[in-house]
């Protein structure tokens, strides 16, 4: 933790608004980008961070420093995102669900395409659009927790026992809701297992 | 021996790196050479690698933040705003709105509690009020009114007394008897009014420096029926 970050906490928690405003522009785009992913809609994605930053500040006077100042917000997070409406998660998938379905019927060869050509080189926007739409739908498909779940490992980097903590579950439950979320995932987005030839980029 | 369907518990693990460096090289090397396994193995990191591009892609412009910013201050501002009107609250308001985490059965029977301790306490009991009556009746004496009635307009009484000269002896006594205000008024008159007319059998009194007592007095004289007799 900086020091800067430590002298911004002990300001925020006298109740210092702008020294928590400060705080919070170092972690506003990962807690947008995790609601944006969680929610699919750019509007609940906005409700729903700005929600997580009215709890972290009312909870900051609790906060003891024993664990990194992010670790602390994604646990608040976790619990916010959770707590979530689901009635106002689903306008994003419903609006674009249909709008991609038709193209799904060559979109095992497009995937395929695109895993082999980075995406800066996509020849006009549209295909960009594709994709996003597709993985959003896939999204849309898991339950909250599957979600949640696969975000906080795949994006966020936490470890099984960390989400375990976090869920309150055990760690093969997790394995389990990760491993099923790939599957889902690569269903809905048709990858099939790749010829070797086109797979270049999938070995890491 | 290789087993597909062991290796394939152990992709989640090797794709999201939770193995270590030594299981992780064993784990690479048995997929290697399963060209099934292989192949599963690329397509699940294929569909991580697809939702990458694809988060990535989905992000707002930068000309985004800024407005998120500040959206996000003023909302901070306002809640703070909020909790400092909230923290000089009065007292008694404060015990108002304050608010305790407690199970419903426990507060339902608290309440009961209450309204039962509140029954008992305010049922009259007859042993307790009857001393309480007994000692309150001397008290209970009606006290004496007093009626003040103004007097709207003072009123001169003047009197005509007469004397009867001749019979003055029976018929003073009579008067005294009768009236002890004329009694005093006869005694008090002056002389020449009693002199003046010796033939009239009855005389005027003047009521000249008539001054009416501050206390009456009040004879009573007894008359025999033989006196008169």
């Amino acid at each position: 933790m900086s020091p800067s970050e430590n002298q911004l906490i002990r300001s925020a928690q006298e109740g210092d608004v702008e020294a928590f405003s400060q705080l919070a522009r170092n972690f506003e785009r990962r807690v947008y980008t995790l609601a944006f992913h969680y929610t699919r809609d750019p509007h609940d994605a906005e409700d729903l961070a700005q929600e997580v930053w009215m709890k972290a500040y009312r909870a900051i006077g609790g906060f003891r420093c024993e664990a990194s100042f992010y670790t602390w917000l994604r646990q608040i997070m976790i619990n916010a995102f959770l707590n979530h409406r689901r009635g106002a998660i689903s306008q994003w998938k419903n609006e674009r669900h249909d709008s991609f379905e038709d193209a799904r019927s060559d979109e095992g060869e497009e995937i395929h395409f695109m895993l082999k050509t980075p995406l800066g080189s996509m020849e006009d926007d549209f295909e960009r659009k594709l994709l996003v739409g597709r993985v959003m739908s896939a999204l849309g498909d898991l339950t909250p927790q599957q979600r949640l779940i696969f975000l906080l490992k795949h994006r966020e980097g936490m470890t099984y026992e960390e989400i375990s903590r976090a869920f309150g579950c055990s760690v093969g439950t997790v394995k389990k809701s990760l491993f099923r979320t790939i599957a889902k995932l690569r269903q809905q987005l048709g990858i099939t297992p790749a010829p070797l030839e086109y797979a270049q980029c999938g070995a890491g | 021996m290789h087993d597909c369907r062991k290796i394939e518990e152990g992709l989640v693990d090797l794709i999201f790196g939770e193995l270590e460096q030594n299981e992780r090289s064993r784990l690479l090397a048995e997929v290697e050479s399963c060209t099934g396994c292989l192949s599963e193995y690329r397509a699940m990191s294929g569909t991580l690698v697809v939702f990458d591009q694809a988060a990535e892609a989905s992000l707002p412009d930068e000309s985004f933040w800024p407005e998120h910013h500040e959206a996000l201050r003023l909302r901070l501002e306002r809640l703070a705003g909020g909790a400092q009107v909230e923290r000089k609250a009065p007292f008694w308001k404060r015990i108002f709105a304050m608010r305790l985490p407690v199970p419903v059965p426990i507060a339902a029977l608290a309440v009961m509690a209450f309204l039962v301790v509140s029954i008992f306490a305010l049922r009259p009991s007859g042993v307790e009020t009857a001393p309480k009556v007994t000692a309150q009746e001397p008290h209970v004496a009606p006290a004496p009114t007093i009626i003040e009635v103004p007097v709207i307009q003072e009123k001169l009484v003047t009197r005509v007394v007469y004397r009867e000269k001749r019979l003055a002896g029976r018929t003073e006594a009579r008067r005294v008897e009768s009236s002890p205000q004329q009694n005093e008024l006869q005694l008090n008159a002056p002389n020449s009014a009693k002199d003046s007319g010796e033939d009239r059998l009855f005389t005027q009194a003047s009521l000249a420096g008539f001054q009416p007592p501050d206390e009456m007095r009040i004879r009573l004289i007894k008359r025999n029926n033989s006196d008169e007799n």
